[in-house]
């Protein structure tokens, strides 16, 4: 039995993701869970913003092959890209610190925010079935999210 | 309106984001899996911000076309695809409850593309 036990120990990979062990040890789990709660409400941002940028004419206008990028000249766009640039930070700090499909189950909260964003800022309509249609995403996110063992 | 071809740059953007996903776990560590060594962990870096960045720019895309609250709905999917990811390419493993609650957030995508 300890020969077996040892074994098991030695296939063991020594540089397991510390992050990982702490989460599996009951270490603080809030500070995680806040940065990935603070990714998804800068990508709600990011998303809106974007939204507005991508519908109003850039300033400058590139020729065909690559007029897609001109909306990288809009200010909306850039911000917009900062936003993601500062969500995909604390994503980053994150992600080492939370197994992935928890992490990326939590960040599903962007989900709610996005369309009640746009309710709010963009002046965009939700049916209720498309509203009852974000309560399941929702809870089934919750679910996702509270379902690791 | 959605036709055939937006469903494909849809589904596009978000396995590109899936990949992403995968990509940046696997440089910062998993539960099976070591931590890659440091010019490895750097280019799985790079390949996961250049595949967000495929992402990125789909999605930028897509969006002059379509109603934000609609087009962002389709994005519920990715959990599901991320579920399937990272059990064939991480070894996490997801409860049952788990894959039940993705099927819900797939469930509730079906819900918002029909109203």
């Amino acid at each position: 039995m300890n020969k077996t036990l040892k074994t098991s120990f030695d296939t063991f990979p020594q540089q397991t993701c510390v992050a990982d062990r702490k989460w599996r040890s009951g270490g603080n789990q809030w500070l995680p869970i806040s940065l990935v709660l603070g990714n998804a409400l800068l990508s709600t941002v990011a998303e809106v913003v974007l939204k507005i940028g991508a519908t109003n004419s850039p300033s400058i206008v590139l020729p065909a092959p690559i007029a897609f990028l001109s909306a990288i000249f809009s200010f909306w766009v850039v911000l917009g890209i900062f936003a993601y640039i500062a969500s995909l930070s604390l994503w980053l700090v994150a992600l080492p610190r939370l197994p992935l499909h928890l992490a990326y189950g939590l960040s599903s909260t962007v989900h709610l925010l996005v369309p009640c964003a746009c309710w709010l800022v963009l002046r965009e309509t939700i049916p209720p079935g498309r509203l009852c249609g974000m309560l399941c995403i929702l809870a089934g996110t919750l679910m996702l999210g509270f379902s690791h063992e | 309106m959605i036709t055939l071809s937006s469903l494909a740059l849809v589904a596009l953007s978000q396995l590109a984001l899936a990949a992403g996903e995968v990509c940046l776990k696997h440089a910062s560590g998993s539960d099976h899996q070591p931590i890659p060594p440091v010019p490895s962990r750097a280019a799985w870096y790079g390949f996961g911000i250049g595949s967000m960045s495929i992402w990125f720019f789909l999605w930028l895309h897509l969006m002059r076309f379509f109603a934000l609250n609609r087009l962002f709905a389709f994005e519920g999917v990715s959990p599901l695809l991320v579920a399937c990811a990272c059990t064939l390419f991480l070894s996490e493993k997801i409860t049952v409850r788990g894959w039940f609650a993705s099927f819900l957030i797939a469930f509730g995508i079906m819900l918002v593309a029909v109203f």
